[in-house]
């Protein structure tokens, strides 16, 4: 997502349509991270995604609440390291740092009913079948790919 | 001239609906936002309502839909039964146990 491209022109065409999409606090949290780190290069960027963020107009944080926090870990206690099978970049502890904010934003999503739309669908195909293992009985949490904007 | 121009405009009508027929007082601020749809459409304020109350109920469905999914969910979350006879640990193996997270695995 970026500024003025089609994946912000999305974003505005889901507000605008009063279903506006809906980000995970970590998936929030993941993001403004990323961009904070970044220090000035990135400022306006970081300016930029904050507003989006707390605007709650032009998209919906999901809070990462106490059923959210149980779900999330649970699933940690079932797979405290990410699946192996798949390359990954950065160093263990980066690998697992990134699993277990994978498994906040996949418990988060699952408790406020939504699905979960990402480029990293292995990862969590891996989540969905880790809650569906714990839960059941109940609906599934569904993964797709990124939306088709282009 | 305007005024005659105005009067020889065919008169815009909203499609044909199947329905009920009923008398709305609909406030100023929907209003607007029909009139503003209806040009946008080319189509009557009254067609634009039905289309403004038409996404309404849609988002309406999509939001209590979620909203059910996520109620089904967080039952399941809640539902934790403990067993007659089941002993806690310690509250020393309580607390090791909550910051064992901290370590790695």
């Amino acid at each position: 997502m970026f500024p003025g491209n089609a994946y912000e022109q999305h974003l505005l065409q889901r507000a605008a349509a009063g279903d506006p999409v809906a980000l995970t606090a970590p998936g929030v949290l993941e993001i403004t991270y990323g961009l904070a780190r970044k220090g000035a290069s990135v400022a306006t960027g970081l300016r930029w995604f904050t507003r989006l963020a707390v605007s709650e107009l032009l998209v919906v944080t999901l809070p990462f609440d106490a059923a959210a926090a149980v779900v999330a870990g649970r699933l940690r206690a079932a797979q405290a390291t990410p699946p192996t099978g798949a390359r990954r970049g950065g160093s263990r502890a980066e690998q697992r740092a990134g699993w277990v904010l994978d498994l906040q934003i996949g418990a988060c999503a699952w408790v406020h009913g939504h699905a979960i739309a990402t480029h990293n669908r292995r990862d969590f195909a891996a989540i969905r079948d880790l809650i569906a293992a714990l839960y059941p009985s109940t609906p599934p949490l569904a993964v797709t790919g990124p939306p088709d904007v282009a | 001239m305007m005024l005659y121009d105005a009067l020889m405009e065919p008169r815009r009508r909203a499609p044909q609906r199947a329905g009920h027929r009923t008398t709305l007082r609909v406030p100023d601020d929907l209003a607007r936002a029909a009139q503003e749809l209806a040009g946008e459409l080319g189509t009557t304020s009254n067609d634009a309502i039905i289309r403004l109350a038409e996404e309404g109920a849609v988002a309406l469905e999509r939001r209590r839909r979620a909203a059910q999914i996520a109620s089904e969910r967080r039952d399941a979350v809640a539902r934790t039964e403990l067993v007659d006879g089941l002993e806690l640990p310690t509250p020393e193996e309580l607390r090791a146990a909550m910051l064992s997270g901290r370590h790695e695995p």
